[in-house]
């Protein structure tokens, strides 16, 4: 599978949480057929908001379906939200659509609470910031040094008794960027590790192990972590030394 | 307008300004003080890119009331990374670069993680260099000498120890950067 289909974002959108109101909307289904309806998106959000206040569930900002992955933000009165894969980071969404909300608001707030009607025209400009959010990079990485980084993740799998069984490079937020022989599961998993480190300040590595793997995330730089996937049936420790010996590989091929 | 007869006229002003600076170091602490006058002791890694607003009014020499509205804009660490970072960099005013003064590191080569990216694109921005965690003398990790010497470099306007915990310099730094950036004097902050 291409990593690419791990990124998948579907659809985008801003709506009024009082009135329903959408103002803005962005699909990134190739296939009209595929594109969520606004109004059920809309709709569904709505409900799920007036569920979360009644249950208590005040900062409810993700909800999981077995293909898709909503998460949404509430700021000065909009609600911001995303349809995407359940691959994609949590935390890369919400970091996203913070920073989509901060520009949309920069820009738009006055005219927003000054509009009679929702005159949707007005917001056709923020698409291209918005395909620039959703489609850069959390962390960028030049091509030459994606090259270099993969050749140690590869060396690492390869490399016999240590049982690094894939390798992969996400930055803090869980944007993937680069991945090797990683299994689709525990990737999710390593993913949904990251919202540990969030709550950690100076993290140097993290190491969660179960009967299925030994999952270390290392610190690479800030705002990078080395993930590597290792078979219980050989040492945690040897991994882990190996692994930081590929961090100090990888550190000298990324600026900090 | 205040009951100052002698005062003239009223000028409002929209400023965007930029805290930028490595995790941890207390940005988000330093607007959460300024804007609320809160400080929150447990740290929480901010998510992408958010923004404050907050009005800054004083009588300038010219008996002149100045009304800032600052868009105070919190650069998550992290934020430097993004291949789309010009998107809120850009048509910013003003800039802390932050650091921390008990981690030597966060001073370190802030001209080239932070100062060189706002220049690209707000290459107009006047910017102060913040030494935060005042509060914490025991654990300082820089001398004032140490300190001059990246502020000689980066050829910023001022340097300001700060405190998000007891607030010290807190509104003296966004006063500063309000009437440098605007280039008038404050005879009175209202």
């Amino acid at each position: 599978m291409s990593l690419d289909k791990f990124k998948t974002i579907k659809a985008f959108f801003i709506f009024q949480k009082e009135t329903g109101n959408t103002l803005f909307t962005r699909s990134y289904e190739t296939q009209d057929t595929t594109t969520p309806d606004a109004h059920l998106v809309v709709a569904f959000l709505t409900a799920m908001f007036s569920f979360a206040k009644s249950s208590s569930l005040s900062d409810l900002r993700v909800v999981d379906m077995t293909d898709l992955r909503f998460s949404f933000i509430e700021r000065d009165g909009l609600v911001f939200a995303i349809i995407a894969s359940p691959l994609v980071s949590p935390l890369d969404l919400q970091f996203k659509l913070t920073t989509i909300a901060s520009l949309f608001l920069a820009e738009y707030r006055i005219k927003v609470e000054e509009m009679q009607l929702i005159d949707t025209e007005v917001f056709e400009s923020f698409k291209s910031h918005v395909d620039e959010v959703f489609l850069g990079e959390t962390r960028e990485m030049l091509t030459s040094s994606k090259n270099a980084a993969l050749f140690y993740l590869k060396k690492l799998v390869q490399q016999k008794n240590i049982g690094a069984r894939g390798a992969m490079i996400v930055s803090f937020t869980g944007d993937i960027l680069l991945e090797y022989h990683m299994d689709q599961k525990r990737m999710a998993g390593a993913i949904r590790l990251l919202n540990v480190s969030t709550y950690m300040r100076n993290l140097r590595y993290l190491v969660v192990s179960s009967e299925a793997t030994n999952l270390v995330a290392y610190k690479i730089s800030e705002g990078l972590l080395l993930y590597v996937d290792g078979d219980p049936a050989s040492g945690l420790e040897t991994l882990v030394v190996n692994v930081s010996e590929t961090v100090k590989k990888v550190k000298e091929i990324v600026p900090h | 307008m205040t009951g100052d007869s002698s005062l003239v006229k009223e000028l409002k002003h929209v400023l965007k300004i930029l805290l930028l600076g490595d995790g941890a170091v207390g940005k988000t602490s330093l607007i959460l003080r300024f804007i609320e006058n809160k400080f929150q002791s447990d740290y929480q890694m901010s998510l992408g890119v958010n923004f404050l607003t907050k009005t800054v009014k004083f009588i300038d020499k010219q008996n002149v009331q100045r009304n800032a509205s600052l868009q105070v804009w919190d650069i998550a660490g992290q934020a430097r990374h993004v291949s789309y970072s010009h998107l809120y960099l850009r048509g910013a005013s003003g800039a802390f670069f932050v650091f921390d003064l008990t981690r030597r590191e966060t001073l370190l080569q802030m001209q080239e993680r932070w100062q060189a990216q706002v220049l690209r694109v707000s290459p107009q921005c006047l910017s102060i260099l913040i030494g935060n965690k005042a509060d914490l003398k025991k654990e300082r990790a820089l001398t004032r000498t140490q300190t001059k010497r990246v502020q000689d470099a980066m050829h910023v306007i001022d340097y300001i120890e700060t405190s998000a915990k007891t607030g010290q310099n807190v509104n003296e730094a966004f006063q500063t950067i309000t009437t440098k950036t605007l280039n008038v004097t404050a005879k009175k902050f209202l």
